[in-house]
């Protein structure tokens, strides 16, 4: 083996290899099935400000959450500082096509659509995400969280 | 001067700047600003909500000496099993600020505590900083229970004090 080759392999393999080991995509979600702020699932952005509101920060058991108070969103990060969990209470945003202000009666029939599965009341899965849907006393929705679901549950 | 003298002036001079350098404040490790945040926040918190805290030695000594208290967790489930909950806890999850709580979240937590307001409830969540414990507790005391505590420090005080958490 000449040494180009030999440094080619050895430069290749550990990035192949990290590749490999790299933990999967955290999110398999398709272009428009998420719509806040263009902010996604796993990202690593450090969101310090999204349409000119700026974030304050509040410690978590997981790591920290990001409030963009005027947006009505909040970004969790995890320890690995890649966001973990997005909540918004945002009628201009939507998950899976539902957004707050819907009521919960359609908001359901359209996760289910979506391949959503109801567990405990107000909590959906579907591929590794949770998604937690805020119903006020009203019966509306006031607000949604998506999040990677615990692999351990 | 002789050695001996030179060496107890640098010894004794070296000690007093150590003295000096070494941090100062609520915590040896420091973080002074962090904590005086959490503080406000917990004083007002306890202000508006109009219920007791318990500290850590406190709850401790309750739950050694088998005292009749409903312990709930006011963290989300996920949390409760990766961290484990205090001994005898049950779960009611909390959000994080007023503006999440439904419904719901309140219908769980009466349920939780059940039809005795005389009864001692404490609620806890993960630290001095964690507010889903306030929301809890507030909540028990507008609907009437006479005897609700916050433990505010969580699980965080519980298990810096090498007190067990169970999973």
């Amino acid at each position: 083996m000449d040494m180009g080759r030999w440094y080619f392999t050895w430069l290749l393999l550990p990035l192949l290899l990290a590749g490999c080991l790299a933990s999967p995509a955290r999110s398999s979600l398709a272009p428009g099935q998420l719509d806040v702020y263009d902010v996604t699932l796993g990202s690593s952005t450090d969101y310090q400000e999204i349409r000119g509101v700026r974030g304050t920060d509040e410690p978590c058991l997981r790591g920290y959450e990001r409030s963009f108070a005027e947006l009505d969103i909040v970004l969790g990060y995890g320890r690995d500082r890649k966001i973990r969990k997005i909540t918004t209470r945002n009628p201009q945003n939507s998950m899976f096509d539902v957004h707050p202000g819907d009521s919960a009666a359609s908001a359901v029939a359209r996760l289910r659509g979506a391949g959503f599965v109801e567990g405990d009341p107000s909590r959906f899965r579907k591929e590794g995400l949770l998604l937690t849907i805020l119903v006020d006393g009203t019966g509306r929705l006031f607000g949604m969280t998506l999040e990677e679901a615990d692999p351990t549950d | 001067m002789n050695m001996l003298k030179v060496t107890i002036i640098f010894s004794l001079f070296a000690l007093s700047l150590s003295g000096c350098a070494a941090k100062i404040g609520t915590s040896p490790q420091g973080l002074e600003l962090p904590i005086e945040k959490a503080a406000l926040k917990l004083g007002a918190d306890v202000q508006a909500g109009g219920y007791k805290v318990v500290t850590t030695d406190e709850l401790k000594k309750w739950l050694d000496e088998k005292k009749s208290v409903l312990v709930v967790s006011s963290l989300p489930v996920e949390d409760d099993k990766a961290f484990g909950i205090l001994p005898g806890a049950v779960n009611s999850p909390m959000p994080k600020t007023e503006k999440d709580l439904t419904p719901a979240d309140a219908e769980r937590l009466l349920k939780v505590a059940g039809n005795d307001k005389e009864r001692v409830v404490v609620v806890y969540c993960g630290f001095v900083a964690c507010r889903r414990s306030h929301i809890a507790a507030k909540l028990l005391v507008d609907n009437g229970f006479k005897n609700v505590y916050r433990y505010p420090a969580g699980i965080a005080g519980w298990g810096e004090a090498g007190y067990p958490l169970v999973k």
